[in-house]
């Protein structure tokens, strides 16, 4: 009782604490937890927005056997991967470049970095103008006597052009991430290893890339987060089409959310946010790890 | 000899690197240049065989004719500018003076309740997308700035940011100006708000960026042309059935001159601010 008293003291003296963090805390009710808890359940039942009906697991069961659903998974898993590949081997050979320069790198580090505080809206329209069969890309090839390509509008190229201009617009972001972790290497062991006469690809493979395995995972991870939600980029270039080529799960959600087919829309939801926990625990115990 | 023999090998190598970095920063700045210049063409002429680069001659038909009868041009702008100018500004405000309380001040719970706000952190935005937009939709916001504003006008990662922040500025200004008789609040707001500004600096251009370029959440949760904010204008005004890409590009090169501009101004702050969540600190 008196341990009671004490904290309820304690409480009443640290009451502008409360008071301080009160509208974060309203605002994560309202806007977080209410929401959340609410797409748990809903994903367990049968909702059109008026009628409900508990259908248990049904939803993510119907899901995992649909064609649709499976074909945006593989697509969004295809996205993934190529936009990372793609993405962080562009960053990584920029950000060596830079490091290695004698003058100059703030400039070419905030030139690589440019694309990445634009909105992806304008760059996807852009792009989608670049990639048209009459487009600039096309012009040149012309120019060069290459027949006119189709990008967008063919199921085997969309994706990947879509990469393409996903990774452009992103790619700084890793570059700036690779040039802190080039700059935190002590210079000592290339030191050594010029004394022990190791050339360029030695200290390369042997210090420089395991020197970056904590950028490479940080960036893997994030990347996967930010891949796996890839939205807008197909909803301007190529609405999920052509023959559902570039629809993704995000893609898919949106489109079962404005058909009021919630239950379901729900449970892509908590499939994703399941898929993506993992990748953040994984990431919340290496930092821990590199901390230590 | 051999000395010299290294400094050529330095200087093949150097321009080497160089002429890799100038193609490459080609490559990266191209699509912005031909956009810019797209802008005074005529449809015509950005598909012209072969490509041409410059405009034959630079006029503003296509700025002129989006800004007056193409949809509610202004009013995207203006929309676009409002939001993120209150979203930036509450943010500093709360976020602020949240993670003071959970460094500085002390009363139970205190860290069981920062753990809370840190764990929100794992689970990404657009799972909530469809019961935000059902909450939004129940309080009658479907269609309003509220709804635009609202539910962003707080976070825990900026909390998160400037807590780091504020945690390592010493204890000993809170312990003086109590003695002085200061209360809570002002010195929240005379000390440590202050005291934090390169941090708050860096949370304004995350959330700036991040609210002005925002698509998903302001497409639907608006439905009417005096809501609508740059980005979402821009992306609607592609299902219009006479629709040019010199008008496209216009408009799009509209959306992202004042982030470039701002950018330009402040690389070094945008470059931390969009890297904060990735550099440990």
């Amino acid at each position: 009782m008196t341990s009671f008293n004490k904290t309820l003291q304690q409480a009443w003296k640290g009451r502008n604490g409360y008071l301080f963090i009160l509208p974060p805390l309203l605002s994560l009710v309202i806007f977080f937890f209410y929401p959340f808890l609410r797409a748990i359940y809903l994903s367990f039942t049968d909702y059109d927005g008026t009628n409900m009906k508990w259908v248990g697991l049904d939803n993510y069961i119907h899901l995992l056997q649909e064609e649709n659903f499976q074909k945006a998974a593989v697509n969004t898993l295809a996205f993934t991967v190529e936009s990372l590949v793609v993405g962080v081997g562009i960053a990584l050979i920029s950000a060596l470049v830079i490091h290695h320069i004698s003058t100059g790198k703030g400039f070419f580090r905030g030139v690589f970095f440019l694309p990445v505080v634009t909105n992806m809206v304008a760059v996807s329209m852009l792009w989608k103008m670049l990639y048209l069969k009459r487009g600039l890309i096309n012009g040149v090839l012309g120019m060069l006597g290459i027949a006119p390509i189709s990008f967008l509008g063919s199921p085997q190229n969309a994706m990947f052009a879509i990469v393409i201009t996903s990774a452009w617009q992103g790619f700084g972001y890793s570059m700036v991430m690779f040039l802190a972790a080039l700059e935190g290497i002590p210079k000592e062991f290339y030191e050594a290893a010029d004394i022990d006469g190791a050339n360029f690809f030695q200290k390369f493979w042997f210090i420089t890339i395991p020197e970056l395995r904590y950028t490479f995972l940080f960036l893997s991870i994030t990347g996967v987060s930010g891949a796996v939600m890839v939205f807008t980029q197909i909803y301007v270039m190529t609405a999920g089409g052509p023959l559902k080529s570039t629809g993704t799960v995000m893609f898919d959600l949106f489109d079962r959310f404005i058909h009021l087919r919630l239950g379901e829309a729900n449970a892509i939801g908590v499939i994703i946010f399941l898929f993506l926990l993992v990748f953040s625990l994984i990431n919340l115990r290496i930092s821990r790890e590199r901390d230590s | 000899m051999k000395n010299q023999q290294y400094r050529l090998r330095k200087a093949i190598i150097q321009s080497f690197l160089y002429t890799f970095l100038v193609v490459g920063g080609f490559l990266t700045l191209f699509p912005f240049i031909w956009m810019f210049l797209s802008t005074f063409k005529t449809e015509a002429e950005i598909f012209s065989v072969p490509p041409t680069l410059l405009p034959s001659s630079f006029q503003f038909d296509n700025y002129v004719y989006i800004w007056n009868s193409l949809g509610n041009f202004p009013r995207f702008l203006f929309n676009s500018v409002f939001v993120t100018a209150s979203v930036v500004i509450l943010n500093l405000f709360f976020d602020s003076l949240a993670a003071f309380a959970f460094a500085k001040l002390k009363f139970p719970g205190r860290d069981n309740l920062f753990s809370l706000f840190l764990a929100t952190m794992l689970v990404p935005g657009q799972v909530l997308l469809i019961e935000l937009y059902r909450i939004i939709q129940n309080l009658g916001w479907i269609n309003s700035y509220q709804a635009l504003i609202l539910p962003s006008a707080m976070s825990a990662f900026g909390i998160f940011l400037i807590w780091q922040y504020m945690k390592n500025i010493p204890d000993d200004f809170l312990e003086a100006a109590r003695m002085d008789g200061a209360n809570d609040f002002d010195i929240y707001l005379r000390i440590y708000m202050p005291l934090s500004a390169p941090a708050m600096a860096v949370l304004a251009i995350f959330t700036f960026i991040g609210t002005w370029n925002d698509f998903l959440w302001p497409l639907i949760v608006t439905n009417s042309e005096e809501l609508r904010t740059l980005v979402v204008g821009l992306a609607l005004m592609q299902g219009n059935n006479v629709m040019h890409w010199t008008w496209l590009m216009t408009g799009a090169f509209i959306s992202v001159a004042p982030v470039i501009l701002f950018y330009i101004l402040a690389q070094r702050y945008f470059i931390a601010g969009l890297t904060a969540g990735g550099v440990k600190g």
